[in-house]
């Protein structure tokens, strides 16, 4: 049986920028090991072409993503995942940051009208992809 | 056949397949609108072809009686051709303002494969090489043997064979390989760039299979039409490597791609494998939007990375005039006749 390549979904008419988009969706892939080292990622053209969005922006996503330590961006080969550890957490802030906006992030879907139980169901199922 | 004759077929070979073009788009695309699935099958939707076609086929017979009008003469094609077009046009156009009120915003959400896609047009560098070594091996064929060449050679054919020579002289001899070459550049050029720039529409998995698969069926026509330019044209008396019947072969292998892609549906919408989407989905068209379809027919948007896309009204592929590089093929398409005339 093959596996399935991962799949990059984007939302065009979400107030969020494309590159973001791409930027977050591909480190969700990278961190779950959707993406793993050595694995090649679409050339700029192909995937620019495929999402109906400017090169730019798919260029800027990789670049992001590649000055993280993520992605080696070769001249030929198009980007390639890299072996990446998780890093320490050295600034305190940073943890203050994520829990501000994890806290914005249930305030936003909840005003849209997600229902408590669905976030809380699907905190639940993050805090146990991440224990495993 | 007379003139006469040959331009009332023209007029209803165009009528028939107007006809029928509405009908050949994606579902969710009605007279180059975004429509809900289910839409052209519902009564309204049913209602408005039978429209276009009343109007399409009135028109046309008006046509046909000015074309018996002014007999069996050349202005009779032109304005059987010209005519035709202009009518179905029309009806086109009257359906789409009537079509637009039931437009639907199509699905936003785009989706791609996060792998490299290894698609490549038949026979890679050969397949797209090949043309212009043949062309250049006859070129050379043409130099050792020259004294053979006629004195007049055909380069264009009408209703009852050539219709048009040219002297032997190098630039009449070389000028058409170089028409011919340029023809192949831009027919290989658009068969790659189907390939390389072009959207892969379907969600990936197994609705795109259908859509590669008429992908692959347009790309391969078009190569194949220019390995026929290639080894056929033109046909000088007693040169080795030139296949005969090339304009009898160039109309077959035309004729052959037009019935396959109508077969297949546009994007492969008539492949068994296709999947239909649930009639609750939101259209997701051709990930085009469309306010940027000129007159329903042209596409122009600047913001698309996507050089070729599949056509709203018809079968096949047109170019997004947004993107320079087509403005560089339609000059390169006009530079072919241009060339051909400085052939004589």
């Amino acid at each position: 049986m093959t596996t399935q390549p991962p799949l990059l979904r984007i939302d065009l008419s979400s107030g969020v920028p494309a590159y973001r988009q791409i930027v977050d969706a591909l480190r969700v892939h990278l961190v779950n090991e959707g993406l793993r080292p050595g694995d090649l990622l679409p050339p700029v053209r192909q995937l620019a072409v495929d999402l109906g969005v400017h090169f730019n922006t798919v260029a800027d996503a990789y670049r992001v993503l590649a000055e993280e330590g993520w992605l080696d961006l070769r001249r030929r080969r198009g980007a390639m995942v890299l072996e990446r550890g998780m890093p320490r957490l050295a600034d305190p802030a940073r943890g203050e940051l994520f829990s501000r906006r994890l806290r914005e992030l249930v305030a936003e879907v909840q005003s849209a009208g997600v229902a408590v139980p669905q976030i809380i169901r699907e905190l639940r199922l993050l805090a146990a992809g991440l224990e495993k | 056949m007379t003139m006469l004759i040959f331009s009332l077929l023209h007029l209803l070979l165009i009528a028939v397949s107007s006809s029928f073009l509405p009908v050949l788009t994606r579902p969710d695309l009605f007279f180059a609108v975004t429509v809900p699935a289910g839409f052209r099958t519902g009564g309204v939707g049913r209602a408005m072809v039978r429209r276009y076609r009343l109007t399409g086929w009135v028109g046309t017979v008006l046509v046909a009686a000015g074309v018996v009008g002014l007999g069996d003469r050349g202005a009779a094609f032109l304005a059987a051709i010209g005519g035709g077009l202009a009518v179905w046009m029309g009806a086109f156009l009257a359906g789409r303002r009537a079509a637009m009120p039931f437009a639907v915003a199509p699905d936003p959400v785009r989706t791609a494969t996060l792998s490299v896609r290894r698609e490549g047009v038949p026979g890679g560098v050969i397949g797209l090489g090949a043309p212009f070594v043949i062309l250049a091996a006859r070129g050379l064929e043409c130099a050792l043997r020259w004294d053979e060449i006629p004195v007049r050679f055909p380069v264009h054919w009408g209703l009852s064979g050539p219709d048009r020579w040219a002297e032997r002289t190098p630039l009449a001899v070389y000028g058409f390989f170089a028409a011919i070459g340029l023809l192949c550049a831009v027919v290989l050029f658009q068969a790659w760039a189907m390939v390389h720039l072009s959207r892969q529409i379907a969600s990936p998995g197994e609705p795109s299979f259908s859509e590669r698969r008429f992908r692959r069926i347009g790309v391969a026509g078009l190569m194949a039409l220019a390995w026929i330019f290639s080894s056929t044209l033109p046909p000088i008396e007693n040169m080795t490597l030139v296949v005969p019947y090339g304009p009898a072969l160039i109309l077959l292998a035309a004729g052959g791609l037009t019935v396959a892609l109508v077969l297949s549906g546009q994007g492969g919408t008539r492949f068994p494998e296709y999947q239909p989407l649930a009639s609750t989905a939101a259209p997701s068209g051709d990930r085009t939007p469309d306010r940027n379809w000129k007159l329903g027919v042209f596409y122009v948007n600047r913001e698309d990375p996507a050089l070729i896309v599949e056509k709203r009204f018809g079968i096949g592929w047109t170019l997004n005039f947004g993107n320079p590089l087509s403005w560089l093929v339609v000059t390169a398409v006009g530079s072919v006749p241009l060339l051909l005339q400085l052939v004589r």
